[in-house]
């Protein structure tokens, strides 16, 4: 029987995203038994788990035969146990528990899309401030609208979110296996000969938008813009193209390995305070004259 | 949904509510377009419940100006309470996008317009 393995070793965070990202594609493209050996992995960020859940279901729908071999150092398999990866290996949905610091890995499509409510309810109740759980909400709201109106997804997105209490700061990563960014935006006439690392610039900008002067491209703007102005930093990566923001800086360049979908990953301080509502009136919003 | 009466309607956006576009559509015409000649005021309460999807405030309200007046909609939705704050924002953004749109669209109309009126001319 022709079996290959694909092995992972050591800390699988942000800087092994290329691997990380090269081990997803082998996942989805392996058209024999395939073995994922995580035996000598020491730390996991939430990035990886959502890459490779969304890669495994993606496989796993196609036929492929694959086995997931979990990490040996007890520290990081029972992290990966308890941000539910090994009940999602299993076929389950780890349901989310008011006292941990985590948001188990959720699996999102069309037909469940109240998880969104749920994810943000559990990270609500972390004791994030309702400013913070708002960002993530438009995040994740504007991703899986993405998944449904472009993205041509079968998968769904994959979402995972992780609260660090001590240092104060939330990390969440969602990934989807749609078309990517890259190639919606080359159906717009002035992308169409751009590079991956610039669409993804432009994206950020709130340049991109596929449907003609509709409002759609806002969420991945505003999300970049509050992160950064909040000593937060995001990571994108789409094809070939990897932005990442942090502060002023946003960088955007090509790396080595394509990687079908899009996924991203924040990291966000709780440092706002929070605002009152007050009732207002529509002329009150609109600018200039009608 | 409350009734206060014949030409006031109250509007609660509902807390299980899922907010992506096709569920702001549904509200759209449902709650609001099929009402509309009926009320002359609407007043949406959002119980300070996030909404933070622009795809669905551009549904539910900004489209509303690509089916009727500005005028009228600015009249009509009369209006927002209990909106966090982050969603006021978000719905500026959206509505004046949608009214630039609008704006562009009546431009590109009355200069056809002249055009076709030059061409039947000569």
């Amino acid at each position: 029987m022709n079996i290959e393995t694909v092995k992972l070793s050591g800390s699988l965070d942000i800087g092994k995203i290329e691997e990380i990202l090269q081990v997803g594609m082998e996942i989805i493209t392996c058209k024999k038994e395939l073995i994922v050996d995580l035996s000598e992995v020491t730390f996991v960020r939430p990035i990886s788990l959502v890459v490779f859940a969304a890669t495994i279901y993606n496989a796993r729908t196609l036929g492929n035969k694959l086995k997931v071999v979990l990490p040996n150092k007890m520290d990081t398999r029972s992290y990966i146990n308890s941000i539910g990866f090994q009940s999602f290996l299993e076929g389950n949905q780890k349901e989310p528990s008011y006292y941990k610091s985590y948001v188990p890995l959720y699996h999102l499509d069309a037909n469940r899309p109240q998880f969104v409510d749920l994810l943000i309810d559990f990270i609500q109740r972390e004791g994030v401030d309702n400013k913070t759980s708002y960002i993530i909400r438009l995040g994740i709201n504007e991703l899986i609208q993405n998944v449904f109106d472009h993205s041509k997804s079968q998968v769904g997105c994959f979402v995972c979110s992780q609260s660090y209490r001590q240092k104060k700061y939330i990390r969440t990563a969602m990934v989807d296996l749609g078309i990517g960014i890259p190639t919606n935006a080359r159906t717009i006439s002035r992308f169409k000969n751009s590079t991956d690392d610039r669409i993804l610039l432009a994206a950020t900008n709130g340049e991109i938008t596929t449907r003609h002067n509709i409002p759609g491209a806002k969420g991945l703007k505003m999300l970049c813009e509050i992160i950064t102005e909040n000593q937060g930093n995001i990571c994108i990566f789409s094809h070939k193209g990897r932005f990442t923001g942090e502060g002023s800086k946003k960088n955007a360049k090509l790396k080595e390995v394509f990687f079908q979908g899009t996924g991203i990953e924040f990291k966000l301080p709780y440092l706002f305070d929070d605002e009152k509502s007050v009732g207002f009136g529509f002329k009150e919003i609109i600018e200039g004259e009608i | 949904m409350d009734k206060s009466n014949k030409s006031q309607l109250t509007l609660r956006i509902p807390a299980q509510f899922s907010n992506f576009r096709k569920d702001g559509e549904w509200f759209r015409e449902e709650f609001i377009v099929k009402q509309w000649n009926k009320v002359e005021r609407f007043i949406f309460d959002f119980e300070n419940r996030p909404v933070a999807s622009v795809s669905f405030l551009d549904e539910v309200f900004a489209k509303l100006f690509l089916e009727f007046k500005p005028e009228e909609v600015i009249r009509k939705l009369y209006r927002f309470e209990r909106m966090v704050p982050m969603d006021k924002e978000l719905l500026k953004e959206v509505i004046n996008t949608r009214l630039l749109e609008v704006k562009f669209k009546n431009k590109l109309n009355k200069k056809n317009n002249k055009v076709t009126a030059r061409v039947a001319q000569r």
